[in-house]
């Protein structure tokens, strides 16, 4: 395994250094036939057949020196970091498939296997307001719960309540990211990151300590929808990163879905245009009907889908599901508070709206809404209050 | 044996806002001509010597031959400020046997500086200089300036004579009784009218904070879009806030004559003072520095407001520094080589943009600013100044028929109605805290042991805390903060007991910083 990593290393370093197109590199891979053999051709006797690109290997690995590339694999191996190339046997077809230059892919976390799973991409924005939360929470459990592993960036937001949601329903999560496996951005997802090490898997094609650069996370989508069935837009403004994705799917053929939202807010006007545009499908029915028709993932052994039926049946917290079609408003136990709710329905709004709506005073309104805060009906975000649903 | 060439005469310096005694001695030795002080004396006091020269001179006196020594005692102590020349000028006069003081006359304290022609200018800080003697019980006579006359009769258990220029100064020192002159009629100072809430349209939740933070010197943060009227209505504090009562005048007026530049105070300051620095403020302008060490704007807002206009722009660590004089009320200076204390209760007032683009807070999609961006934004302001901060209200712009609404001048007595409200809330916490024998009486000063006894908080407003903290996870103070809040809501509306509505409220005015991101 340190082989292949140093193996890894080497190519990501003549890359940069010697301008290695993904073209050259799959081809020296594909002449190896693995990474250890890679490794072991260039520290032989030039062969006749080898293509000329193999000097530049031989340069760079000398420029190097290997001890230094192996005790970098090394490092990374203890750090529980595993690579996977295009010339192995393993590497999901998918990206192939769907035209998507990748050679290597870093990842970190105990199931590879997920890759070659039937997977759903679940994108949103970083900013959510009560609905994005609770609609991508669902949407999460929903998926899980037929079975499908959750792939997403590992963002704030949308991205980060589909990987904690996938992990507690007890489904699996696979997190693409910007920046090397090793790193972990945003910082507050710290935990999250190792609890998805732990049951799920994180994957990048950039080399281990590779910053967040912003030019990545485009890049970073391609690989997202790549790997999925299909791509559900939870929440999306109308400059969203997610829309990106939703386009890079739609050029590879991946079926798209957008969910609603309520045409007062801004938050979901980026799926309303997905929608609009043809680009998505819309989804009207939490339970989605329409994934059932999806294509399952590659490769599915026997034994693998198994492993789908048990934790179809087991490893699911059935408690934890809503019953889609019990979509409900927190109840109002007087006139007033139903008269917040009404308000409420048609968007967010401030205290001094709220206040005019009702006829109450500013003091008599703020004291009410306290209350509701409290008992988890509303929650504040950015001096608006909102409606929880589900409450 | 020739005589003693000497003379001894008291004076007084400043050093912060306290006067200090300074004795300002002279001799004339043989020698060359050569004129020099001695005593720790800033540029200001080096410089004396050629107004001093000049003054003596021009007055018709004679300015001693040989070599005039004049020293500051205590000499350990840093001297600053031209409130020495005249005692001085006096001095070298009767250490050159030109003028003499009768005996049996009163200790005469001399302070006041020299213009080149002889007269005599006013100093700042002559105030502080008076009281510090009245407060040692030392019995002297005060000759000064006239022009700091008023002032200095403002303590009138001291006697004070006012002169213009050396020749009479000359005269009461050498015992010659002088009828006292008075001042030029003190001009009419056009009193700032500051804003009237009424003329302010709209913002009604941002008003209510307003005056709660007024009646019980509650730190209030206002965040808002640009142009929402932050900065405007933080301009009707000073109107909104009741006068200073005689003892806190007396302490206001003296930090404002330490800190005069020129100004001529003629009498006690009675409205609260009303700070609203730069945002490129320094340290040492806020909370005071420097050698020797001065006072800065914190001290100056004493018992009055500070207003930090655009909070997430002044530097970190210069906001930082308000954090103790927040807790403590005062300012403890230390240096190598002084020590000083300072008060500092002050209402500190903020404004700031939610976000780098400042529209965050609206409902229209014009942000868009990513949730890290607004939290690198806010975190400009540390977390314990942000858990400082007891009232916040977010603004949004106002509404086109707002607008339309304020442009039609409106007539109201929500103004005077707000002010007597917050005067009476100011006169309740004044009992409470005569009962408590506190000597501040604001509640956001009230000492935690002291709350179940005299706050009288009902059991299910203490519930509704608990509540509250735990589903907020927030500190012991904003508990504390939450509960002084709630009382001060509940002395405006005159309730003996803090009731449920009103935490409730004072809830809605707490940040949760998550909620703006």
């Amino acid at each position: 395994m340190i082989l292949r990593l140093a193996t890894a290393e080497l190519l990501v370093l003549s890359a940069i250094e010697y301008r290695l197109s993904h073209k050259i590199r799959c081809k020296l891979l594909k002449y190896a036939g693995s990474m250890t053999r890679l490794w072991d051709l260039l520290h032989q006797r030039n062969r006749s057949d080898e293509p000329a690109e193999f000097d530049l290997l031989r340069l760079c690995l000398r420029k190097n020196g290997s001890d230094n590339l192996l005790s970098q694999a090394n490092i990374w191996f203890n750090q529980g970091i595993n690579v996977v190339s295009v010339a192995d046997p393993n590497f999901p077809r998918r990206f192939a498939d769907r035209k998507v230059q990748i050679s290597l892919l870093f990842y970190r976390g105990a199931n590879i296997s997920l890759l070659y799973k039937k997977c759903v991409a679940i994108v949103g924005s970083r900013s959510l307001n009560s609905y994005g939360r609770e609609v991508t929470a669902e949407i999460t459990r929903q998926l899980c719960s037929k079975g499908y592993c959750i792939v997403s960036g590992a963002a704030e937001g949308a991205d980060s309540i589909a990987h904690v949601e996938a992990i507690k329903t007890g489904g699996k999560t696979i997190a693409v990211l910007g920046c090397g496996v090793d790193r972990v951005y945003p910082i507050s997802n710290k935990n999250l990151l190792a609890n998805i090490a732990h049951s799920g898997l994180i994957i990048s094609e950039y080399r281990p300590g590779t910053a967040p650069m912003a030019k990545n996370f485009p890049a970073r989508n391609r690989i997202i929808a790549a790997l999925a069935e299909a791509v559900i837009v939870t929440t999306a403004k109308t400059k969203s990163g997610s829309l990106i994705t939703a386009k890079l799917a739609n050029n590879m053929k991946v079926p798209v879905y957008a969910i609603p939202g309520s045409i007062f807010t801004n938050e979901q006007k980026g799926c309303h245009s997905l929608i609009k545009q043809g680009c998505a499908k819309i989804i009207t029915d939490l339970k989605m009907p329409e994934l059932n028709t999806l294509t399952i993932g590659e490769r599915a052994t026997n034994n693998d889908a198994n492993e789908a039926k048990s934790f179809q049946g087991a490893r699911i917290n059935q408690r934890a599901l809503v019953d889609p079609g019990q979509i409900r408003l927190p109840v109002a136990s007087n006139q007033t508070e139903g008269k917040i709710f009404e308000f409420l329905t048609l968007g967010p709004g401030t205290m001094e709206q709220i206040a005019d709506y009702i006829g109450l005073s500013l003091a008599n309104t703020a004291q009410i809404l306290t209350g509701l805060e409290l008992a988890g009906c509303l929650t504040n975000r950015r001096g608006h209050y909102e409606l929880n649903r589900f409450s | 044996m020739r005589t003693q060439k000497y003379s001894s005469i008291t004076s007084c310096g400043i050093s912060g806002i306290n006067g200090v005694l300074v004795e300002v001695e002279v001799t004339v030795l043989p020698g060359l001509p050569s004129f020099e002080i001695t005593g720790l004396g800033d540029s200001a006091v080096r410089e004396a010597r050629n107004r001093v020269r000049a003054a003596i001179v021009n007055s018709g006196y004679r300015f001693p031959e040989g070599r005039v020594i004049a020293s500051y005692a205590p000499a350990w102590i840093q001297k600053s400020g031209t409130g020495f020349d005249l005692a001085l000028a006096l001095a070298i006069l009767e250490a050159s046997g030109q003028i003499v003081r009768p005996r049996g006359e009163e200790p005469l304290l001399i302070i006041g500086e020299l213009g080149l022609n002889g007269e005599v200018l006013g100093i700042p800080g002559v105030l502080n200089r008076i009281l510090t003697i009245y407060k040692q019980k030392k019995l002297f006579y005060v000759l000064g300036p006239l022009d700091n006359l008023l002032e200095a009769e403002l303590v009138s258990k001291i006697k004070y004579f006012g002169v213009e220029d050396l020749k009479s100064a000359v005269a009461i020192y050498s015992g010659v009784k002088m009828t006292q002159k008075r001042p030029a009629a003190a001009h009419e100072e056009t009193s700032q009218q500051s804003p009237r809430l009424d003329n302010f349209f709209g913002q009604e939740m941002a008003k209510r904070a307003l005056t709660i933070s007024a009646a019980g010197f509650h730190t209030l943060l206002m965040l808002g879009s640009p142009g929402c009227g932050k900065t405007s209505l933080a301009s009707c504090l000073p109107g909104l806030l009741p006068d200073l009562s005689e003892e806190e005048s007396l302490a206001v007026t003296m930090i404002q004559s330490a800190m005069s530049k020129g100004s001529i105070i003629d009498s006690l300051v009675r409205s609260r003072p009303f700070l609203a620095p730069h945002h490129s403020i320094t340290g040492a302008a806020l909370i005071g520095g420097g050698s020797p060490l001065r006072p800065g704007i914190c001290t100056a807002a004493h018992l009055g407001v500070l207003f930090l206009d655009e909070l997430t722009e002044f530097s970190s660590s210069v906001l930082d520094l308000l954090r103790e004089p927040l807790e403590s009320g005062q300012i403890k200076m230390a240096r190598a080589k002084e020590f000083a204390v300072w008060p500092a209760r002050f209402l500190l007032v903020g404004a700031a943009n939610p976000c780098r683009c400042g529209y965050s807070l609206e409902a229209n999609d014009r942000c868009s600013c990513t949730p890290n961006q607004i939290k690198k934004h806010l975190h400009r302001i540390s977390g314990p100044l942000w858990d400082r901060l007891d009232l916040c209200v977010k603004m949004q712009s106002l509404s086109g028929d707002e607008l339309l609404n304020s442009l039609t001048a409106r007539v109201g007595t929500e103004h005077e109605t707000t002010a007597s409200r917050i005067k009476v809330c100011h006169d309740i916490q004044k009992r409470r805290s005569r009962e408590l024998g506190l000597s501040f009486h604001y509640n956001s000063n009230l000492p935690v042991d002291d709350y179940c006894r005299d706050m009288k908080i009902e059991k299910q407003t203490i519930r509704l805390l608990s509540d509250f903290a735990e589903k907020k996870a927030i500190s012991a103070r904003s508990y504390h903060n939450l509960l002084r809040c709630s009382r001060t809501l509940a002395d405006l509306e005159q309730s003996l007991s803090v009731k449920t509505e009103h935490m409730a409220e004072i809830m809605q005015y707490r940040l949760d910083l998550n909620t703006l991101l």
